[in-house]
């Protein structure tokens, strides 16, 4: 991958994996270079969306280290701004994700936010497809609870 | 029961930072210049175990150069 090619995919994926990490850790900016940095060295030859599944795994992998390393579910810097769809909604989806834990905020963002399959998320994060059904199961019962309740 | 897609698909988009082009190009220098501070690595440990390695061939030629000549000794007498 030469400088050019790198700077066409990170202007293309950077914002997308700026806004999965930031429902995560709280630097997600240093942790979407650090996913970029990692790519580039591990000399992956992917190309099109297999290149964005592998970006995806390795800031997956870096947020899970972060949250080894801390071990709280700290407060997330809300980065919202004004778009047409309903607020209320957007607003209870926020706090709602707040409440979870980051590996069922991955999970949900990963499927709901992102569109990946099952087996695509379960690659991601390194667990057997099976698991993420039920995790996600769960976190989605949980999350629709949550939202439910802040009405 | 809520729509979790809808509630997602809510969510404002991923924006766009304008200092990205900046930063990749950042990223893509710091990822060059750990490849060629780990080439420089690699090729002073190539340097060194080549070194060794004439330095053990000497050492054994030289031990078998004395072997042969001990052995032409003690068999001739």
């Amino acid at each position: 991958m030469n400088e050019q090619e790198l700077e066409e995919l990170y202007r293309a994926t950077a914002p997308r994996l700026r806004r999965y990490l930031g429902r995560l850790v709280d630097h997600a900016d240093d942790l979407t270079q650090e996913t970029f940095y990692r790519y580039l060295r591990a000399g992956y030859t992917a190309s099109g969306e297999d290149r964005v599944r592998i970006l995806f795994t390795i800031a997956t992998n870096l947020a899970r280290n972060a949250w080894t390393r801390t071990r709280t579910h700290e407060e997330l810097h809300e980065r919202t701004r004004a778009v047409d769809a309903d607020p209320i909604e957007r607003i209870d989806l926020i706090a709602a994700l707040r409440n979870l834990s980051p590996r069922e905020r991955a999970l949900l963002w990963l499927t709901h936010a992102e569109g990946y399959e099952h087996r695509e998320v379960a690659r991601m994060m390194g667990m057997a497809q099976a698991s993420v059904r039920v995790l996600l199961f769960r976190a989605r019962r949980k999350l629709a609870r949550l939202m439910e309740r802040e009405r | 029961m809520i729509d979790l897609d809808k509630a997602f698909a809510a969510l404002p988009p991923a924006e766009a930072d304008p200092r990205d082009s900046g930063t990749a190009r950042a990223i893509w220098l710091r990822a060059r210049m750990a490849a060629m501070v780990e080439e420089d690595a690699r090729a002073v440990r190539l340097r060194r175990l080549r070194f060794a390695s004439a330095a053990l061939f000497v050492t054994a030629m030289d031990a078998i150069a004395l072997l042969v000549i001990a052995s032409v000794f003690t068999t001739s007498r």
